[in-house]
C-alpha cells in the first residue's frame, strides 16, 4: 500500500522526531504513523509532548531533528486545545469562515447535531458557555471535508449527560478520515474506535 | 462647561485690562467678527479650500501608512527600510518640511503634503502595532483550515487593527489641521484659512485671528467626530458591537 517516495494517501509519518524548547526536550526520537482513514489516539501524562505532536502533524511546528512527511495538498482541520473561535462572530459564521461552500441550512444542521439550539446560534460565541463554545470548535473541525483532523482533548468542558451524543457525532464524522485524537480518557479513544499510542513515561 | 465659562471670563477681563483690540480682542468682539464672517460667501469658499486639502493629506496618510505597515509586517527588509524613514519624518520639525516642500511645489499643494507627512508616521506606527497585535492562535487556525485571505482579513485582521486605527485617527485629525494650516500660513496659500490668519497678523486684526482659530478648532472637532462615527460603523459591522478590546491610548 505504500507509495513510492511518500507516506500513504491521507496519512502522516513522523520519523525519529526530536523537538526542544530551550533546554527542555519535549520529543526525543519520536516516531508515529497515522494510519490512513483511521483514528489514532495519543495518550500520555501532562507535558509529554502530545500537543507538540499535533502541531507537527498540522505543519504548525517543525522538528529540530527527524522527519515529518505529509501528503502534499492535504486538507486539514483541527480542534485545538483552546477553542480558538472568532469571538465576535456567531457559531454559524465561525463555521462559514472555514468552509469552502457555506450553505446556511447545512451549517445550522451541523450545529444542531453538536447540540446547539437556535438561541445559542443567534449569539456571538463570546456570549456562549464553555461547553457550547467547545461544541462550535468541534463542529468547525468536522463540518468540512478535511482529510486529516487533529482533536486535542476535544471533550473538555462537555457535561457527562450530553457527552455520549457528542462522541457519536464525532465518530460518525470521522469515518474514513485520518485523525489524531489527544486524550486522557481511554474510554473516549475506544468509543471512537482509535488505535492507542502511548507517549512518554 | 463651568471651567470654559471661567476661562472666557478671564479672557474678557484681560482684554478689558489690555484695552487694545489689535492686541487682544474681547470674546464679544470675536463672536461678532465670527458672525460677520459666516454670512459671507468667501468664508465658505475659504473653509472648503482648506478642508479639501487637509482631507486629501489625511486620507493619503491613512492609505499609504496602512500600505507601508502591511508591507513592514510581511517583510523584515521593508520593516528595516521603513523604520528610519518614519522615525525621521516623525521627529523632524514641521516647518523644515514646509520650507523644503515650498522649494519643490507651489503653495496650493503645500497643506495637503504637510498634513500627509505629519499624519503618516502616526498611521504607520499604529496600524503596524495593530497588525502585530493580531491573535496568533487565530492566525494558526486560518493557516490550518486554509481560510481564504479575504475572509481572514475581514474576520481576524480588521477587528484586531480597527482599535489601533481609531487611535491613529483621533490623533491624526488634529495633527492634520494644525500642520496643514501652519503650512498655509507659511506658504500664504491663496484662498485658504492660513492666508486669512496671515492677513490677520498683517493688518493687526486679533478678532480675525481668534475667529479663524475658532473655525479651525470647530472643523478639527467636527472632522474627528465624522471619522469616529465612520469607525464606529465599521466596528459594528466587523466586530458586531461597540466593545473595544486592547485599544491603545
Amino acid at each position: 500500500m505504500r507509495n513510492e517516495g511518500g507516506p500513504p494517501e491521507g496519512a502522516v509519518m513522523l520519523s525519529g522526531v526530536t523537538r526542544r524548547f530551550g533546554d527542555q526536550v519535549v520529543l526525543d526520537g519520536f516516531s508515529l504513523a497515522l494510519a490512513p482513514g483511521r483514528v489514532t489516539a495519543l495518550m500520555g501524562p501532562n507535558a509529554s509532548g502530545k500537543t507538540t505532536v499535533a502541531r507537527l502533524v498540522l505543519g504548525l511546528d517543525r522538528p529540530d531533528r527527524g522527519r515529518v512527511e505529509r501528503r502534499h495538498g492535504l486538507r486539514c482541520a483541527a480542534v485545538f486545545q483552546e477553542d480558538r473561535l472568532c469571538e465576535h462572530l456567531g457559531a454559524a459564521e465561525n463555521l462559514a469562515l472555514v468552509l469552502e461552500h457555506s450553505d446556511p441550512a447545512a451549517i445550522a444542521d451541523e450545529l444542531r447535531a453538536v447540540g446547539l439550539d437556535a438561541e445559542a446560534m443567534a449569539k456571538p460565541v463570546r456570549e456562549l458557555s464553555g461547553g457550547q463554545r467547545r461544541r462550535v470548535a468541534i463542529a468547525r473541525a468536522l463540518a468540512g471535508d478535511a482529510d486529516l483532523v487533529t482533536l486535542d482533548e476535544p471533550f473538555t468542558g462537555i457535561d457527562v449527560e450530553t457527552k455520549p451524543a457528542l462522541i457519536a457525532y464525532v465518530r460518525e464524522r470521522l469515518a474514513g478520515r485520518t485523525a489524531l485524537l489527544i486524550t486522557h480518557d481511554r474510554s473516549e479513544a475506544t468509543q471512537l474506535g482509535a488505535t492507542i499510542v502511548r507517549l512518554g513515561t | 462647561m463651568l471651567a470654559a465659562a471661567f476661562w472666557i471670563a478671564v479672557w474678557q477681563v484681560v482684554a478689558m485690562v489690555v484695552h487694545r483690540d489689535f492686541l487682544l480682542a474681547s470674546p464679544g468682539a470675536v463672536v461678532v467678527r465670527l458672525g460677520d464672517l459666516v454670512v459671507t460667501g468667501g468664508f465658505w469658499a475659504t473653509v472648503a479650500t482648506s478642508l479639501a486639502r487637509i482631507v486629501i493629506g489625511f486620507t493619503g496618510a491613512a492609505i499609504v501608512g496602512g500600505a507601508l505597515a502591511t508591507l513592514s509586517s510581511a517583510s523584515r527588509v521593508a520593516d528595516a527600510l521603513a523604520a528610519p524613514l518614519i522615525a525621521t519624518i516623525r521627529s523632524a520639525p514641521v516647518v523644515s518640511f514646509i520650507i523644503l516642500l515650498l522649494l519643490w511645489t507651489d503653495s496650493s499643494r503645500l497643506a495637503a503634503y504637510t498634513s500627509f507627512l505629519m499624519v503618516l508616521p502616526v498611521m504607520y506606527q499604529n496600524i503596524l502595532a495593530g497588525i502585530r497585535n493580531r491573535d496568533r492562535a487565530l492566525l494558526e487556525v486560518a493557516s490550518v483550515f486554509r481560510i481564504p485571505w479575504m475572509r481572514r482579513v475581514r474576520a481576524i485582521d480588521v477587528p484586531a487593527v480597527l482599535p489601533f486605527f481609531a487611535a491613529a485617527c483621533r490623533t491624526g485629525v488634529g495633527l492634520a489641521w494644525k500642520s496643514g494650516v501652519a503650512a498655509e500660513v507659511i506658504g500664504v496659500a491663496q484662498g485658504s484659512i492660513g492666508e486669512r490668519l496671515y492677513e490677520a497678523k498683517l493688518f493687526l486684526e486679533s478678532a480675525d485671528l481668534f475667529a479663524w482659530t475658532i473655525v479651525i478648532i470647530a472643523l478639527s472637532v467636527a472632522g474627528e467626530a465624522v471619522v469616529l462615527w465612520g469607525l464606529r460603523r465599521a466596528q459594528a459591522r466587523f466586530v458586531g458591537g461597540p466593545t473595544h478590546q486592547g485599544a491603545p491610548s
